[in-house]
C-alpha cells in the first residue's frame, strides 16, 4: 500500500530524510519511532504531498506521488500533530466540507456524520464554531471527518495529543479494527506503550536514516535488549546498561 | 473545477457565520465601527466634491476633472496590483489552510485559483472605501444619474479580477524566483532601484525652472500622459464609464468587454502558472527552509544596544528578530512609507517648490497630515497588538524578573525609536523639496516628533488595556473594539496636533497674523500640543500597566 524506494529530501544543507527504502502493505499498522527532529515527520510530509522528494519515489495506493498526486491523495487521510481546521466554520460544516472536497455524496455524508459524530462525542457540538473549541475537541473533529472518507491510508503524525482516556481507548479500537478490514495505518509518535500495544510492525529513524526495521520480537532479539524503551535507545546511537 | 466551487462555498459558509459573529459583538463597537465608517465615507464624499468644484473653478473645468478622473483609476489601478500581491503572499505562502488544501485532492491550479478569488475579495474592500465617495462625488458634480453608481459597479468588478491576478502572479513568481540567498537579494534589489533610477533619470534630470513648462497640462497634472495610455485598464475603465456617462452605449460597453476579456486572460494564466509554480514557490518560501543567518542589521542594532540592561536589550532584539523574520510586516512599512517617499522626492519635479507661500505652507503640512495618519494606521496595526501578539509566551515574560511596566515602557521606547527614524527624515525630506521656511521646517520636525510619541504611546498603552492573548491574527485583534477606538483616537491627536498650526502658518501666509500675535498663538499652540502630547502617552501607558498588574494568566 505505501511503498518508498530511496527516497531522500534535503532543505538546504540539512538532510532531513536519506536514502529511506520501505514498502508497508495493506492490513498493516505500521509505527515509525525516532527522536526529536529524525524525519519522522518529513516522511510523512513527503507521502501526504505537502513537500516534495529531493531524489527517490514513493507510492500510495500504487499511484505515484509525484506523477499522480491528486490520486494518491484521494486514497490518502492524514492527521497532523497541529491540525489546521477552518475558525469560522461549525463542527458540522467543516465535516460536510471534508467530505464535498473528496467528492462524497450528500447523502453518504449525512448517513456516516450520525455514526462518527457518536463514536467522537461530537453529536452536541454540531453548530459551535470550531474556534469555540477545545484543542482535544478539535482532535476528534479531525479524526471524525478524516475517517468520514473511510481512506486505504491513514497518516497520523502524534495521534493521542490532548485526547481524554475514553477518546484514546476509542481511537486505539478504530485504528485496530481498520487494520482487521484490510486498510493501512502509518503513525509516528514518541509514547512507546501506544507501540508496544498496537503496532504490527515499527521502523525506527534517526538523523534521517531507518536503523531498524521489523516486528517487536524481532528487534528486540536483533537488538538484545528486553523492551522498547532499551531498542528506542540502542537503535539511535544511545548506551544500554546491560 | 469542481473543487473551486467547494472551496468558494467553503468561504462563503465561514462569511456567513462571521457576519452573525458580529451581530454577537457589543453594540457600542458597532456603533462606534459603524459610526467612523460613515463619517469617514462622508468626509471622503465632501473632500473629492469640493476638490472636484475648486478644480472647476480654475478655469480648466470638466476637461482637468475628467482627466482627473483617468488619474485616479490609474492610482487605484497601482494599489491594487501591490496591495493585491501582498494579500497573495500571505493567502498562498503564509496561510495556515494551504497545508490542509495540499493534502487534499486539491490541484495546484485549482489551490492558486481559489487563493486568487480570496485576494480580489480582499483587495475589493479597500477599493470601495474609497472609489465609492470618489464616484458618488463625480456623480454629483456632474449632476449625473443613480446609473453611474451601476456603471462603476459593473466596471470595478473585471478591474479588482484583473488587478488581483496581475498581483497573485507577481506573488507566485516572486516566491518561485526570488534568490534564497541573503547576497543575491540584496544584488537583485540593488539592480531593481538601479533600473528604476535609469528608467526616470529623463524625469529627474529635465530643467524645472522654467516658468512656461507651467503651462503644459501634462506638467500640471503630474502622471496624466500615462493615464490617458489606451495599453492601461485604468484607461479602459475611465474612459468606460465616461462613455456610458455620455451616453457612447457602444464605446463604453466595447471598453467593458475589453476590461472583462483582459480580467480572463489573466484569470488563465494563474491558473497555467499556478499548475507548474505554486508548488516550487510554496516549498521555497517555507520558513523552514532558510538558508541565510541573523540579519546584519541585528548584529548593529545588538551593538547600539549593549548599554541598555539585558532585559530591555533581550527583549528589543526579540522584537527586532521577530519583525525582520516575517516579511509581511516590513514590506507593508516598506510600501507605505516608500510611496510617500517617492511621492516626497518628486515635489520639485512637480514645480511644488515654486508656488507661493500659502501654497507651499498647505502642502506642507498635508504632506505632514499624510505622513501621520499613514502612522496612525501602521501604529494601529503593529504596535497595538504587539503584546496580545506574545500571546501565550508572555508567560515567559509575565515570570522574568523584569515588570510589567518595564516590558510595556521598553515596548514603547523601541517602537517610538523605530516610527521615529522612519518619520523625521520623511518629514523633513518634504519640507526641504518644497523649500519651505526654516521656521516651517522646524515647526513640522517639532510636531512630527510629538504625533509619533503620542500614537506610539496611545497604540502601546491601549494595546495592554485591550489585551487579547488567544487571538493568533494580528488582523483580528486590531479590528477589535480596543484596535478600532485606537485608530480613531490616533486620527484624533493627528487632526488636533496639525491643525490648529496649520492654521495659524495659512493665517500667516496671507497676512492676516503678524510678529508678536503669531508669536503668542504660536507659544500657546506648543502649550496645547506638549499637553496632548503628555496625555495621549501618559495616560494610555499608566493604565496598561496597571491593567497588566491586575490581570491573572
Amino acid at each position: 500500500m505505501i511503498r518508498i524506494e530511496h527516497l531522500s529530501k534535503r532543505f538546504g544543507d540539512v538532510t532531513a530524510v536519506e536514502d529511506l527504502t520501505l514498502e508497508v502493505p495493506a492490513g498493516e499498522l505500521f509505527c515509525f519511532l525516532g527522536p526529536n527532529g529524525a524525519g519522522k515527520t518529513t516522511t510523512i510530509k513527503v507521502l501526504t504531498g505537502l513537500v516534495r522528494p529531493t531524489s527517490g519515489r514513493a507510492w500510495v495506493g500504487g499511484h505515484d506521488i509525484r506523477t499522480d498526486a491528486l490520486a494518491a491523495k484521494q486514497m490518502t487521510g492524514y492527521i497532523p500533530d497541529m491540525p489546521y481546521l477552518y475558525d469560522r466554520l461549525t463542527v458540522a460544516e467543516f465535516f460536510d466540507f471534508s467530505g464535498e472536497l473528496y467528492g462524497m455524496p450528500a447523502a453518504t455524508i449525512r448517513t456516516r456524520e450520525e455514526e462518527l459524530f457518536d463514536t467522537f462525542g461530537l453529536l452536541k457540538s454540531r453548530a459551535v464554531l470550531v474556534k469555540d473549541l477545545s484543542h482535544g475537541m478539535r482532535q476528534r473533529l479531525l479524526y471524525a471527518s478524516t475517517l468520514l472518507r473511510d481512506p486505504p491510508v491513514l497518516f497520523i503524525d502524534e495521534p493521542l495529543i490532548g485526547l481524554d482516556p475514553y477518546t484514546i481507548r476509542s481511537i486505539k479500537g478504530i485504528l485496530k479494527a481498520r487494520v482487521r478490514q484490510g486498510r493501512t495505518v502509518f503513525l509516528t509518535t514518541h509514547i512507546l506503550a501506544l507501540v508496544d500495544e498496537i503496532a504490527d510492525r515499527i521502523g525506527v529513524i534517526h538523523q534521517g536514516r531507518l536503523v531498524a526495521l521489523g516486528t517487536l520480537p524481532e528487534l528486540l532479539a536483533s537488538h538484545k535488549v528486553k523492551g522498547l524503551e532499551e531498542l528506542f535507545i540502542s537503535a539511535t546511537g544511545g548506551w544500554v546498561d546491560k | 473545477m469542481g473543487k473551486l466551487v467547494i472551496l468558494l462555498k467553503q468561504r462563503s459558509r465561514e462569511g456567513r457565520n462571521g457576519w452573525r459573529l458580529v451581530r454577537t459583538q457589543s453594540r457600542l463597537k458597532i456603533a462606534v465601527i459603524g459610526g467612523f465608517v460613515a463619517l469617514f465615507e462622508a468626509g471622503l464624499f465632501a473632500f473629492f466634491y469640493a476638490g472636484f468644484r475648486f478644480l472647476d473653478s480654475s478655469g480648466s473645468g470638466a476637461f482637468l476633472v475628467n482627466r482627473l478622473f483617468s488619474i485616479f483609476f490609474l492610482g487605484m489601478s497601482i494599489l491594487l496590483v501591490l496591495s493585491a500581491a501582498t494579500a497573495a503572499h500571505g493567502a498562498l505562502f503564509r496561510a495556515r489552510d494551504v497545508p490542509f488544501l495540499l493534502t487534499a485532492p486539491v490541484s495546484p491550479s485549482e489551490l492558486v485559483l481559489f487563493k486568487w478569488f480570496e485576494t480580489t475579495r480582499i483587495s475589493a474592500w479597500t477599493y470601495l472605501f474609497i472609489v465609492l465617495p470618489f464616484v458618488g462625488a463625480f456623480a454629483a458634480y456632474e449632476h449625473g444619474s443613480i446609473l453611474f453608481v451601476v456603471w462603476t459597479a459593473c466596471f470595478s468588478v473585471p478591474l479588482l479580477a484583473l488587478c488581483g491576478a496581475a498581483g497573485t502572479l507577481l506573488a507566485l513568481l516572486i516566491a518561485r524566483w526570488m534568490p534564497r540567498r541573503r547576497v543575491w537579494r540584496r544584488v537583485l534589489g540593488w539592480t531593481l532601484v538601479a533600473g528604476a533610477l535609469l528608467a526616470f533619470a529623463p524625469l529627474l534630470a529635465r530643467t524645472r525652472e522654467d516658468p512656461s513648462a507651467m503651462v503644459s497640462l501634462s506638467t500640471l497634472v503630474p502622471g496624466l500622459r500615462l493615464a490617458m495610455h489606451p495599453l492601461l485598464p485604468g484607461f479602459w475603465g475611465s474612459e468606460g464609464l465616461a462613455s456610458l456617462h455620455a451616453g457612447q452605449w457602444l464605446r463604453g460597453l466595447l471598453f467593458g468587454l475589453l476590461l472583462a476579456s483582459t480580467a480572463g486572460v489573466f484569470g488563465l494564466l494563474v491558473e497555467w502558472l499556478g499548475a507548474r509554480l505554486f508548488v516550487e514557490a510554496w516549498e521555497r518560501s517555507a520558513p523552514s527552509n532558510a538558508v541565510d543567518g541573523p540579519p546584519r542589521l541585528l548584529g548593529w542594532l545588538a551593538v547600539l544596544l549593549r548599554p541598555a540592561p539585558a532585559d530591555v536589550r533581550a527583549l528589543l532584539l526579540k522584537d527586532a528578530r521577530l519583525f525582520l523574520r516575517d516579511p509581511q510586516q516590513w514590506t507593508q512599512v516598506a510600501i507605505f512609507f516608500g510611496l510617500l517617499g517617492i511621492y516626497f522626492a518628486n515635489l520639485r519635479n512637480l514645480n511644488y517648490n515654486q508656488y507661493d507661500d500659502m501654497w507651499r505652507n498647505l502642502i506642507a503640512f498635508l504632506n505632514a497630515f499624510s505622513i501621520s495618519s499613514v502612522l496612525g494606521s501602521l501604529t494601529s496595526r503593529f504596535v497595538y497588538p504587539q503584546l496580545s501578539l506574545e500571546g501565550h509566551s508572555l508567560w515567559l515574560v509575565g515570570l522574568s524578573p523584569a515588570s510589567f511596566g518595564r516590558v510595556l515602557h521598553t515596548k514603547f521606547l523601541g517602537a517610538l525609536v523605530a516610527m521615529l527614524a522612519v518619520t523625521a527624515p520623511l518629514m523633513w525630506l518634504s519640507t526641504t523639496m518644497l523649500q519651505t521656511p526654516a521656521a516651517t521646517r522646524f515647526t513640522i520636525l517639532g510636531l512630527t516628533i510629538c504625533i509619533v510619541t503620542s500614537l506610539t504611546g496611545l497604540a502601546t498603552g491601549m494595546g495592554a488595556v485591550f489585551l487579547d492573548l488567544q487571538n493568533r491574527n494580528p488582523a483580528a485583534i486590531v479590528s477589535g473594539f480596543g484596535g478600532t477606538l485606537n485608530l480613531v483616537l490616533s486620527l484624533l491627536v493627528v487632526l488636533v496636533v496639525i491643525l490648529p498650526f496649520g492654521v495659524l502658518f495659512h493665517l500667516r501666509a496671507i497676512g492676516r497674523l503678524e510678529g508678536g500675535a503669531f508669536g503668542a498663538w504660536q507659544l500657546a499652540g506648543w502649550g496645547w500640543v506638549l499637553l496632548v502630547t503628555a496625555c495621549a502617552t501618559a495616560i494610555p501607558l499608566r493604565a496598561g500597566a496597571a491593567g497588566l498588574r491586575r490581570r491573572d494568566f
